[in-house]
């Protein structure tokens, strides 16, 4: 079995070798791992959720992410925002659509809104709208790959030993970022 | 002597390490160090541009970068959305370095009424290149340009050391039998994998405007006398571990000294940059929390008489720093 890696990169001597200037170093299985271990680390990493910033309000967004191997879910973080002591009905949904996915209308992944009343963007709205009320969410954790309805849950994704792009469109939202939320166990089974 | 990469990972069970020659597995090692080369693809560029929902001035933005120092191919993916009547889209891609330089223009892509184009074609960023500029042409159709990924993705493996330090792996020595394994080979692993994971920086935050007309702007804003009004606010994933990242913000004022935008990790530290008509850079050290999530907030200062722009702020993260 071989996992992906979690390596904290913090740690990182970017400059050191793992046998360098020894003239005759003795032979030894750990130089072997230690070679392998590091280009496992960088191969199978995930890579950084970029906070996306931008005004969509209560339209769609369309953009594309790159998962790196061995991924089988993944999830999005965004911010809705709302008139602050607005009244009103919730907001609509923020749905999600990627990749090839919807093939069904019930595949739509939906996140019940957090917000009431009307949209509005951040304080950029001019001093006669009151300041924005902002909620961060996120979409579900639960799996449910072929839902019967829609339903807030995991984006799935076909876990290969390389990296994909993803095509997505996210609706109602002024920020997001996407991350990784499963990977595959063993990449030997890929 | 041949150069190749495994078109996928090739992954290595822990016991084979244990039980074999190490001349059969250290090739398999380097081949995937070849393969990072390829496809090692966090996005060099992640936005989602902050717009006008309906578009006919022909939107140009400017975003900071940090290429590769090798000269990388990268792919460019642009989503553009009609806003109604159909759309024909010519998309023009300019690098600066130390002048504009054009590295793609598009032919005319039409765009069914409300459809989504996703464009994507792939170009070299020169390694001194500094920032990029896009245009979405429309000839007056109304527009709403709506994101841009942008990834390393090269063709192929080059050969010799490379600028960011990457050797690539042939065959020439491990691959005939019974030749000796050097301690270099062993090295060249770790040298290789971290030059290329160090030399390819990851997007983490970006909010990018119209540098015709910005969507917001400073008379958008409440408040007034040097204020700092939030303009963004999102989550980044970092699961590399606390780090600094590098900030960089293109912006400016109509008239007389410069504002400040500033960036914060919420309940942590924050920089303060300059929007003067040049891009402005600065540091900030950011810990994510236990799930690996930073939230941000953007601010800009509201200047007093007079009118700021944003148009870029973006930042980047390098493992290890």
């Amino acid at each position: 079995m071989r996992k992906p890696s979690t390596r904290d990169w913090s740690d990182l001597d970017a400059t050191s070798a793992i046998i360098g200037e020894i003239a005759a170093p003795p032979a030894s299985i750990s130089y072997l791992a230690q070679a392998e271990a590091i280009v496992h680390d960088v191969a199978t990493s995930p890579y950084a959720g970029c906070a996306h910033m931008y005004d969509s309000l209560e339209e769609d967004r369309y953009h594309a992410v790159v998962l790196p191997l061995g991924v089988t879910h993944w999830r999005a973080a965004f911010v809705r925002c709302a008139e602050y002591g607005a009244a009103g009905a919730v907001q609509a949904a923020t749905e999600l659509e990627a990749g090839t996915l919807p093939v069904a209308a019930a595949e739509v992944i939906t996140s019940p809104a957090q917000t009431a009343g009307a949209y509005v963007y951040m304080d950029m709205t001019g001093t006669a709208n009151p300041v924005a009320l902002l909620k961060h969410q996120r979409t579900g954790g639960q799996i449910d790959d072929s839902p019967a309805a829609t339903t807030d849950r995991q984006v799935p994704a076909s876990a290969l030993l390389r990296p994909q792009v993803v095509r997505y469109s996210i609706s109602a939202t002024a920020g997001h970022s996407a991350f990784v939320s499963g990977r595959t166990v063993d990449l030997e089974t890929l | 002597m041949t150069i190749s990469s495994p078109t996928g990972y090739d992954v290595i069970s822990a016991n084979e390490l244990g039980f074999v020659k190490i001349g059969e597995v250290l090739p398999r090692i380097l081949g995937n160090v070849n393969y990072l080369y390829l496809k090692h693809q966090p996005p060099l560029v992640s936005v989602c541009y902050m717009t006008a929902l309906a578009d006919t001035s022909d939107p140009v933005y400017r975003i900071p970068i940090v290429p590769s120092a090798d000269g990388l191919d990268y792919t460019f993916r642009h989503q553009v959305t009609d806003s109604g009547g159909g759309s024909t889209v010519t998309i023009t891609v300019e690098e600066y370095d130390g002048g504009w330089n054009t590295i793609h223009t598009s032919a005319g892509q039409v765009i069914a009424t409300t459809d989504t184009l996703d464009y994507s074609h792939t170009d070299t960023i020169s390694d001194t290149a500094t920032e990029l500029r896009i245009t979405y042409a429309s000839a007056g159709d109304d527009i709403q340009p709506q994101g841009l990924l942008v990834y390393p993705d090269p063709a192929s493996v080059p050969t010799g050391t490379q600028p960011s330090g990457f050797v690539a792996y042939d065959d020439g020595i491990l691959g005939t039998a019974d030749n000796p394994v050097t301690t270099e080979h062993v090295d060249r692993c770790r040298q290789s994998a971290v030059a290329v994971l160090r030399d390819r920086r990851q997007m983490v935050c970006s909010l990018v405007q119209d540098t015709g007309t910005p969507q917001y702007d400073s008379t958008d804003q409440g408040g007034g006398g040097a204020a700092y009004m939030r303009i963004g606010s999102a989550e980044a994933w970092l699961p590399g571990g606390p780090c600094e990242l590098t900030v960089y913000t293109y912006g400016d004022v109509s008239s007389g000294a410069a504002t400040k935008v500033r960036l914060v990790q919420v309940a942590g530290n924050s920089v303060d940059l300059d929007l003067d008509g040049t891009v402005q850079s600065g540091a900030l050290e950011v810990t994510p929390d236990a799930d690996g999530f930073v939230r941000f907030d953007a601010y800009m200062q509201r200047p007093t008489g007079r009118d700021a722009y944003l148009y870029a702020l973006v930042a980047y993260w390098r493992p290890g720093d």
